[in-house]
């Protein structure tokens, strides 16, 4: 029974934790302009990202290390090195992007200006990662996350037609009048905001948080492979959402106002307001991860003591480097720029780190000096292999992508 | 027997290769006055497809405070965000410097995002209790003015 309860509360975490502000605006915005046809980019980053979720999971509980930590011992400073460089770049870009998906959901939720929810809200995300336990901050976060299920609850009030939402998820193609680098640019951008290089430091540095051992395999598995899949759900809810209501209309989405805009059709103003929690609390709980994530990675890769298992004074440096990345984070919103375009461009650069930070778990999940025998099997690794290919042509379309489109303008 | 290239050569070979790229760029963008009315065309047709896009908003929340399916702060906010939009547009419109041919049409361009950005302001303000009106008198004046902002769109695609 305690087992079960693990498992269940690991999913709906995973479920809940799953959509962070690059999938709602992403997912929205191809929602909006390609309607379902690039669904199949959702399904193919989700079970990416449950291969290499599972793969960094299993390596942090069997060898009771970090992955960042191997990767560093295992391959050396300068191939450990350029891992640090692009993912915590990437992170910390990330991590504004999120903070500012939390003020864009206030200032939607009190139309107070999200200037003044910026500090607010950057404050609110530091006090979080020094007072609160790891385990509570994860699970809060991750269920009130879950009200985002009000986007599927939407999409089946609008009472669509499914047989064409699902003709246009299966026989994709290019919509009149999109050009076809565009439909490349948000694909690789779906892919990139599916499989951000955070949720796989967050997934193995949360399995030493919570000391898993080799027994609590199955359970992070159960999370992995449930948990994900149905979280990918919501990413497709999000973009029927958009498709149903928005496409039609000729609604090109470029703010968080707009994606809720089905919603309110749908289900009014409880559901709406179901939804606008979900997005704070999934934005909120995306902004503790990343930020966590960025100290994860440094204190990994120097070898500082680490973890939110230490009191603050016992891990100042990791406490440092996250406030630091929490502040730079909240100065940049702070200029005005929007938190929009962060989350577009946060979700192109993970596409181009992609490669840095899955190869070498792929390295090292096949290490049998700290596997013993839980390597990865052939099936594992052929697909990780396929991935590799996949991940490598994604990151280098990324950059010409975006300037041949003028970032999918 | 060693293939290694002098540093000399490298360089060379870059600098040529930029020198190339230079000259397609520099070539492109003086390409001549078929392309400049093309890419002042599309420019406008961009500014005209993003106000089209926020008088589109501006119709779907005045519907859904009309049916009471939405809270006050989130349809200012959606409004707030659609004016922001249109204001992009008529800047971009402002900015633009079509041939003469096009100047014409860019004028009517500027008027219907003017008569979109005040339907939205009155939606905003009827919104926010500021104004009476009804629903279905902002309706009518979005309607209208998404009826222009496709008007002048479909005469700068014929001309595109």
């Amino acid at each position: 029974m305690k087992k079960f309860l693990a498992v269940a509360l690991g999913v709906l975490t995973a479920i809940g934790g799953f959509v962070d502000i690059g999938d709602l605006v992403t997912n929205a915005v191809v929602g909006a302009r390609f309607g379902m046809s690039l669904v199949w980019v959702v399904v193919v980053g989700v079970v990416g990202i449950c291969l290499f979720a599972q793969m960094s999971g299993r390596v942090a509980a069997v060898s009771g290390r970090a992955t960042f930590e191997i990767i560093r011992e295992r391959l050396g400073p300068r191939v450990g090195g350029a891992n640090l460089v692009a993912s915590f770049l990437v992170t910390v870009l990330t991590l504004t992007a999120e903070i500012g998906g939390i003020a864009l959901a206030l200032e939607l939720a009190s139309s107070v200006e999200r200037r003044l929810w910026i500090p607010f809200a950057g404050l609110a995300v530091w006090l979080v990662l020094w007072r609160v336990k790891f385990s509570v901050l994860e699970n809060a976060a991750g269920l009130l996350g879950l009200a985002l299920v009000g986007f599927a609850v939407a999409l089946f009030q609008l009472g669509p037609d499914w047989g064409e939402l699902v003709a246009q998820a299966t026989r994709p193609q290019v919509p009149a009048g999109e050009p076809v680098p565009t439909y490349w640019y948000y694909a690789v951008a779906l892919f990139g905001a599916a499989m951000t290089p955070y949720e796989v430091f967050f997934f193995s540095s949360g399995a030493r948080e919570e000391k898993w051992t080799a027994k609590d395999l199955s359970v992070s598995r159960a999370n992995v492979l449930i948990g994900f899949p149905l979280g990918g759900l919501l990413s497709v809810a999000i973009a029927g959402c958009a498709a149903v209501v928005l496409l039609p209309r000729g609604i090109d989405v470029s703010t968080l106002s707009e994606i809720t805009l089905p919603v309110a059709l749908a289900g009014g103003k409880v559901l709406l307001a179901l939804v606008i929690l979900g997005v704070v609390a999934a934005t909120f709980g995306a902004a503790l991860e990343t930020a966590l994530s960025t100290g994860y990675t440094l204190a990994q890769f120097f070898g500082w003591s680490w973890g939110k298992y230490h009191r603050p004074a016992q891990a100042a440096r990791f406490h440092t480097a996250m406030a630091v990345a929490v502040l730079v984070g909240t100065l940049v919103l702070l200029t005005n720029v929007d938190p929009v375009a962060v989350t577009e461009y946060s979700v192109v650069f993970s596409a181009v780190a992609l490669p840095l930070t899955y190869l070498p778990i792929l390295v090292v999940a096949n290490d049998r000096e700290y596997m013993g025998d839980h390597v990865n099997g052939r099936a594992t690794n052929a697909l990780g292999l396929v991935y590799l290919v996949v991940i490598l042509v994604a990151s280098l379309a990324a950059i010409p992508l975006m300037i041949a489109t003028g970032a999918g303008g | 027997m060693t293939t290694r290239r002098s540093p000399g050569r490298v360089a060379a070979a870059l600098a040529a290769t930029l020198l190339v790229g230079l000259v397609g760029l520099v070539g492109g963008c003086a390409y001549g006055p078929s392309s400049a009315d093309t890419s002042a065309a599309l420019t406008m047709t961009a500014a005209l497809d993003e106000a089209a896009s926020a008088v589109e908003v501006g119709l779907l929340v005045v519907e859904l405070v009309d049916t009471d399916r939405t809270t006050t702060p989130v349809a200012d906010g959606t409004l707030r965000d659609a004016l922001l939009e249109v204001g992009s547009a008529s800047g971009s419109l402002a900015d633009a410097l079509p041939p003469r041919h096009l100047q014409d049409a860019r004028a009517r361009a500027l008027d219907a995002v003017a008569d979109a950005t005040a339907a939205l302001t009155d939606a905003r303000a009827w919104v926010n209790d500021l104004a009476g009106g009804s629903a279905h008198d902002l309706t009518g004046a979005l309607s209208d003015a998404a009826d222009a902002v496709d008007a002048v769109t479909a005469d700068l695609e014929a001309a595109a």
